[in-house]
């Protein structure tokens, strides 16, 4: 953004710039100017008659379709406009792509995916009139239309899953508004409905209830998903609104009045008046606030249902913790009061019988537990009895640093002697200071301390494991429940699973990697306070261990018990013992059910959405240049004064969005139309009629065909507003049925103007989202299902993101490539290295590079491979070896999924001989494949989903 | 040659993938206007270039310019007095802070006695090939922004890392490799946006090598054979050939062919560069790199050599993280990692003949605080109002120290440098006008250094 003032030297180069490129352009386009002319001067200041005049800013005209000598070749109006350019320059048209190029090209186009040999058969076949038109008709009745040109927009409104803060924080409501827009397209809302939900949905369903409010609501996630800054998102709250204006002015108007935050705006007409009179409107606005590094949480959801509905719910939500709050404490009250008791009236016996034997007799080298920095105490005994009867000691450590624990050294297990072993530990916080930064340890291996298979991890609230290298969550810990750890070690394959719960609850986790370097060897079990954090001197929480054993065979689940016999005498201090833990671990069920009910109550009774709600209503002051601390004049918030400068209608009561949202689809502004029917015009020929979708300003380029962009854009208007009225006229347009193939050679200079005038198709390149996709549904593992939310970790743990280290992840999934994660900060590793959209800025038109990398990718990437693997299986399986023609017949099928065409005989024999030289290659290869067929089908396959013919669209 | 006659060739041309000739033919006649099909393609510079290539080391989180390169001696004079301000990094108030002495000691090095402290004992032997700023100066006190300021010439919004602005403005020499490379165990604050090229064709964007075994992704082939690899590329090649059209746009599916021979020779020259059994015991030794070793600062910066070596144009290499609030004292571990390393890097690059025609940048995105609001405060705060950097080899001004900050160290004194100018510097050295190397995006030029930026023609020799 070019905020500051620019050096004389530098302005003076660019106007010439300017003017060089506009006359370049004047000359090429003779007869393109409505009524702007090329305008060399940098502008600020009053707006003037001139700035007026400039061509986007005038009505839109529908113009009379044009006159051409060539008639016959016409089939819409379209291509009268085209065609009299065309013939005006005395250049020809390409011919007519063939129906089989065709229905690729407008499959990809409507759905991003390449069409089945069952849809290509039923097209060709389909000789009656109107083939094309049922053909358009079908795809964009495709659920995977939204999907497709959902993608498009979400370019636009840059959309992202995370907030672009300092940390990248998790927006993990955000994918509702990104389902809300395929949804909205899908069934073709009308473009002004459409926008004006986007914008003040909020204000219009305050007359809606059910799933249409909830619907209007979810929508304004336009707003929400601005990009964040900063270490504290609500002292750069100015810069977000920045990024919401200059977002819904590229996008709507094609227009940037971000540029008018510090200065006029120095091409345009947009003054910083105009920029603050729209800013007053979002700074009266409430948006959703993501996470930041300052509060670490999310705030201010809007509700999806209507207020009234949400106070009562509130209301009763808020009654019923109350309730719920006393009864916890009462309960936490009696559990504590038992503890006491037996603290009080049991004598601690050194030995007492905390459980001496962590591991049957056999298996013991007769070392007793080594126990440090704990004491053994009647209140640390564990209530479970699935390993042991009832006790009346456990282990408690202290609420300090140092190496608190205990353990066992045992013989030695290894995968030769058992095939697995089972561990199980029963366990509690007790207490915690405020500052906790370190962890006890929990360790199987060898050792002690040498070479762990399994460490675990335990901290106040939190129970996490190292799933080989990586630090993984697997529960919350509630303070002062008891819970049972079991972990099944698989000494043989080296993986562990395990369970973690109380009799109400258990949370399993399966098959996680032993810790890298494991040598094998079982040989000691303990708890210590080697944790992470800040290591053995680091605070850890008071924590009490019991039942700690390593057994040859499963274990009971917690909740039944070893022995049902009453194994102790009547009115000994075991059996008042055990009778109090009894009734403690029933009050202690008892609590954790309340408490997590309470965590519920957290949460309110109706759904959120990440949206947008009116907020307190105001007129803003300008900012001197930019800068929130220099407040300048008050501006009344209002239309751009190039567009009238309308006022609000009621600005006491409203924040202005919907005003806006009016104002920018009245049928008369000159901007909208143009701008979106440019947009639909460039999805399906890879260059708009204005080839800068995003600036219709005095900088962005002039169209090539105004008449024509009228044109579309009165009919958009006139019908309704219904893009899918556009894209059949666009689709079933002989422009659009051209072939990408000259029919006879021009000079260079005539081909290049002939392909500017779209008097032939361009190829295409295939986005980065149609290659995944693509890939995936030919190896048939596409889940054409809808996506929802991603799998973040829950907000609770969210405390350790920070600049220095933000969040990432990558979240893998077999849907369409729309619903993968999309991080803001950092790309996803695939859509950023085939230039994806970049999720911080409005993209109107994707860059294409062709680097090494991307085709390192295309080579060596396991998913290419995979999706080769399956489809090479799926052929093999469609034409098995013994039946007539197998291998002509997968050919045929493999060039027409990937290419909607059959090989011809060279290609054939090519391809044969490939796979017959593959096989002998594979012969010779050090290792023998078990299926040479199958991959030497696979990396036939490889070759096909590789090759440009797949990867671009003719 | 016209773009449709070259790629008639193209078509034409006999045999299978990997012909070296066909790449050939491919880039030598890509100038003017088809140089868009082919972004590596070498380009002609503004000037004569001092250097043809920059290995630009960066140490991300702030290393401090009193303790290492800048010396004071007022500081261990009036340790524990204080210095007022009324204002503080942008925000107004009352500030009496303690100045706090460096912990370690200056001396003297190389026949110039260039001042360096005991942070860095191995690169004050070098001084004498190093021209030092003293005087540099940033606009941003975040680590976010600084870094981002350093990498982009932006602090706010995400621009072309200067990387990627020096591999658009000079193509590479080497097309089985990238012409951008950074090396780093973990990504800098900002991100990989510090080494993105935002608007600049994708292809000039820096290269992550992480250290470790597998240092790029998607390298090995998963054929069973070369040669099974090879009858795939063959066909491909063949096949894309074929499809070739004399459309304008046939451009892209042209670099496509000829981006595979490059991803193809990648598969071998990128590892050949990961190899470091040629290397002689004594040049590991010098680097203090263990034999084997794939990670550490001294595996970098070898690897940085030998990516040089290979024509490779910008290479970085990032060291984390010399953020220390805590305790200065944490600065000594990270130099220990760096010193060494990055002065027998220099060293080797000079007894190879390198060192002429290779620029290299010490930086960081700032300097850490002369003073600090507690009289005991072990570590120190972000400075970007003045902090130091360094430049060696490619015509500067070697055994040369530019620029003065104040009495403290708190202020700029004298010659100013801004990051701008550091920019402008360093393009000027490659033969490169930062006022010429622009890029037209979103309707406007732009360039490195904005509308600012002024070559520092002091540094030059």
């Amino acid at each position: 953004m070019d905020c500051l003032s620019p050096k004389v030297r530098w302005r003076f180069r660019t106007a010439l710039l300017t003017i060089a490129s506009l006359l370049a352009l004047a000359s090429f386009t003779s007869n393109r100017l409505h009524a702007g002319e090329a305008r060399p001067e940098l502008r600020s200041g009053p707006i003037s008659p001139q700035d007026r005049k400039f061509w986007s800013f005038q009505p839109v005209v529908r113009p009379p379709i044009p006159a051409v000598d060539n008639e016959a070749w016409c089939r819409t109006p379209i291509d009268y406009f085209v065609l009299e350019r065309l013939e005006r320059r005395g250049l020809p048209t390409a011919r007519d792509a063939d129906r089989r190029t065709f229905i690729r090209r407008v499959t990809f186009d409507l759905i991003g995916l390449p069409p089945t040999s069952d849809e290509i058969d039923a097209f060709l076949s389909d000789s009656a009139p109107g083939a094309l038109e049922r053909l358009v008709e079908r795809l964009l009745a495709s659920p995977h239309f939204g999907e497709r040109w959902g993608r498009h927009w979400l370019d636009l409104v840059r959309y992202a899953d995370t907030a672009g803060e300092t940390a990248d924080y998790p927006v993990p409501l955000a994918w509702q508004y990104r389902n809300w827009v395929i949804d909205a397209l899908n069934a073709d809302k009308p473009y002004d409905v459409f926008l004006r939900e986007q914008l003040a949905g909020d204000i219009l369903a305050q007359s809606e209830t059910g799933e249409r409010f909830k619907q209007l609501v979810t929508a304004t996630g336009f707003i929400a998903v601005s990009r964040r800054f900063g270490f504290g998102i609500d002292r750069t709250h100015y810069l977000t609104i920045q990024d919401t204006i200059d977002t819904l002015g590229q996008t709507v108007l094609g227009l940037s009045p971000g540029c008018a935050r510090c200065h006029d705006h120095k091409y345009d007409p947009i003054n910083m008046d105009d920029y603050y009179a729209w800013y007053g409107i979002f700074e009266s606005t409430q948006y959703s606030l993501t996470a930041d590094e300052k509060t670490k949480t999310e705030r201010e959801f809007a509700p999806l249902v209507p207020s009234e509905e949400a106070e009562l719910l509130d209301i009763e939500r808020k009654r019923e913790m109350t309730q719920l709050t006393a009864v916890v404490e009462d309960l936490t009250r009696q559990v504590t009061e038992i503890d006491k008791k037996l603290a009080d009236n049991v004598p601690d016996l050194r030995d007492g019988d905390f459980e001496q034997f962590p591991i049957e007799g056999e298996h013991l080298t007769a070392a007793p537990w080594d126990i440090r920095g704990g004491t053994i105490s009647v209140a640390a005994q564990s209530p479970y009895t699935n390993v042991y009867p009832t006790g009346s000691r456990g282990l408690r450590t202290r609420n300090e640093g140092g190496n608190n624990g205990a353990g066992c050294k045992i013989a030695k297990h290894t995968a030769r002697t058992h095939q697995k072993l089972w561990f199980n530990l029963d366990f509690r916080n007790v207490s915690a200071k405020k500052k906790q930064t370190g962890a006890n340890r929990i360790y199987i291996g060898q050792g002690p301390g040498k070479s762990p298979a399994v460490e675990v991890f335990l901290i106040e609230n939190r129970f996490f494991i190292k799933n080989g290298d990586l630090e993984e969550t697997i529960c919350q810990i509630d303070m002062g429940q008891w819970y049972n750890l079991q972990i099944e070690l698989d000494l043989a394959r080296r993986v562990f699973s395990g369970t973690i719960g109380h009799p109400d609850r258990v949370i399993s986790f399966k098959n996680k990697a032993v810790r890298p370097g494991w040598n094998g060897e079982v040989d000691v079990i303990f708890v210590d306070g080697y944790g992470h954090g800040t290591g053995v001197t680091a605070i850890k929480p008071e924590q009490d261990f019991d039942n700690m054993t390593l057994r040859t065979e499963a274990l009971l689940p917690v909740g039944e018990s070893v022995t049902s016999a009453v194994t102790a005498e009547a009115g000994s201090p075991a059996l008042e013992i055990r009778e109090l833990r009894e009734k403690q671990a029933k009050l202690g069920t008892e609590l954790a059910k309340k408490k997590e009910r309470l965590a519920h109550l957290g949460r309110p009774f109706y759904d959120l959405a990440f949206g947008a709600r009116e907020g307190q209503f105001g007129d803003v002051a300008i900012q001197m240049r930019g800068d929130p601390q220099a407040p300048g004049e008050i501006v009344t918030r209002r239309h751009f004064t190039v567009f009238g400068g309308d006022a609000l209608e009621s600005p006491e009561k409203s924040s202005g969005r919907l005003d806006l949202a009016r104002w920018l689809t009245r049928p008369q502004n000159p901007l909208t139309a143009r701008v979106i029917v440019n947009r639909i015009w460039q999805y399906h020929f890879g260059r708009g009629l204005v080839e800068t979708p995003n600036d219709f300003g005095t900088r962005g380029r002039l169209p090539s065909h105004p008449e024509l962009l009228d044109w579309l854009a009165d009919e958009l208007v006139h019908g309704n507003w219904s893009m899918k009225h556009l894209h059949r006229l666009i689709l079933t347009s002989r422009v659009y049925q051209l072939s990408t193939q000259p029919a006879r050679k021009l000079s260079s200079e005539n081909e290049h103007q002939r392909t500017q005038l779209f008097g032939r198709y361009q190829k295409k390149r295939l986005e980065a989202e149609a290659v995944r996709d693509s890939m995936l549904a030919l190896g048939g593992e596409l889940d054409r299902s809808q996506g929802k939310g991603h799998p973040f970790p829950a907000a609770e743990t969210w405390k350790r993101y920070t600049q220095h280290g933000p969040f990432y992840a990558v979240y893998e999934t077999k849907r369409r490539s729309i619903y993968l994660m999309a991080q803001r900060l950092k790309a996803h590793p695939f859509l950023g290295l085939f230039d994806g959209a970049d999720p911080s800025v409005s993209t109107g038109r994707r860059t294409e590079t062709t680097t090494p990398t991307q085709t390192l990718w295309l080579m060596n990437n396991s998913f290419v491979h995979e999706q080769a693997h399956s489809f090479a299986e799926s052929l093999l399986r469609r034409f098995p070896e013994n039946e007539n023609n197998a291998k002509a017949r997968r050919l045929q099928s493999a060039f027409e999924e990937c290419f909607a065409r059959l090989p011809d005989t060279r290609e054939s024999e090519r391809s044969l001989l490939f796979i017959e030289r593959y096989e002998a290659g594979l012969a010779e290869s050090p290792e023998q494949p078990d299926n040479p067929t199958h991959e030497a089908w696979a990396a036939f396959l490889r070759t096909l989903l590789t090759r440009n013919e797949f990867l671009f669209l003719e | 040659m016209s773009p449709i006659s070259r790629r008639e060739l193209l078509k034409n041309a006999a045999g299978g993938f990997g012909a070296i000739a066909l790449a050939n033919l491919l880039s030598e006649d890509a100038g003017g206007a088809q140089a868009s099909a082919d972004p590596f393609a070498p380009k002609p510079t503004h000037f004569a270039p001092r250097a043809k290539r920059v290995i630009f080391i960066f140490l991300n989180g702030g290393c401090s310019h009193i303790d290492a390169f800048d010396f004071k001696p007022k500081l261990w004079k009036d340790a524990g007095k204080t210095v007022k301000f009324y204002e503080w990094q942008g925000k107004p108030g009352d500030y009496n802070f303690f100045i706090k002495r460096p912990q370690w000691d200056f001396r003297p090095g190389g026949k110039c006695g260039m001042m360096v402290s005991d942070l860095f004992p191995h690169i004050r032997e070098i001084t004498d090939d190093i021209c030092m700023i003293n005087s540099l100066t940033s606009d941003h006190t975040n680590h976010y922004e600084a870094s981002l300021g350093m990498h982009t010439g932006s602090f706010t919004f995400a621009r072309p890392s200067v990387g990627a602005w020096v591999s658009y403005g000079l193509g590479t020499e080497n097309r089985n490799l990238p012409s951008f490379v950074v090396l780093t165990p973990t990504l800098p604050y900002a991100g990989a946006q510090t080494f993105g090229s935002d608007f600049l064709p994708g292809s000039h964007q820096g290269t992550l090598i992480t250290p470790g075994e597998k240092p790029i992704a998607d390298l090995l082939p998963r054929t069973r054979t070369k040669q099974l690899q090879k009858l795939e590329l063959d066909l491909i090649a063949e096949a894309n050939r074929a499809n070739l059209g004399q459309s304008p746009e046939d451009a892209a599916l042209e670099a496509r062919i000829r981006s595979f021979e490059t991803a193809f020779g990648m598969q071998i020259a990128a590892p050949e560069v990961f190899d470091l059994s040629g290397e002689k015991n004594a040049t590991l030794e010098s680097y203090g790199l263990q034999r084997g070793e794939t990670r550490g600062f001294a595996w970098q910066c070898l690897v940085a050599r030998r990516f040089a070596e290979r024509g490779v144009r910008f290479i970085e290499l990032i060291n984390s993280n010399w953020d220390q609030h805590g305790d200065m004292l944490n600065h000594a571990p990270l130099a220990k990692q760096v010193d060494q390393p990055v002065a027998a890097l220099v060293q080797d690059l000079k007894q190879r003949g390198m060192l002429e025609d290779t620029l290299v940048v010490f930086t960081t995105e700032f300097g850490r605080t002369p003073h600090h609001m507690q009289k005991d405060a072990k570590g120190r705060e972000h400075h970007h109002q003045v902090f130091s950097s360094w430049f060696a080899g490619a015509g500067v001004r070697s055994g040369y120290v530019h620029g003065l900050s104040d009495e403290y160290g708190i202020e700029p004194a004298a010659d100013k440098v801004h990051l701008h100018d550091f920019h402008a510097t360093i393009l000027h050295m490659l033969g490169l006008d930062h006022e010429r190397l622009t890029f037209q995006h979103a309707g406007r030029d732009y360039r490195l250094t904005d509308v600012y930026g002024e070559v520092v023609y002091d540094l030059l020799a």
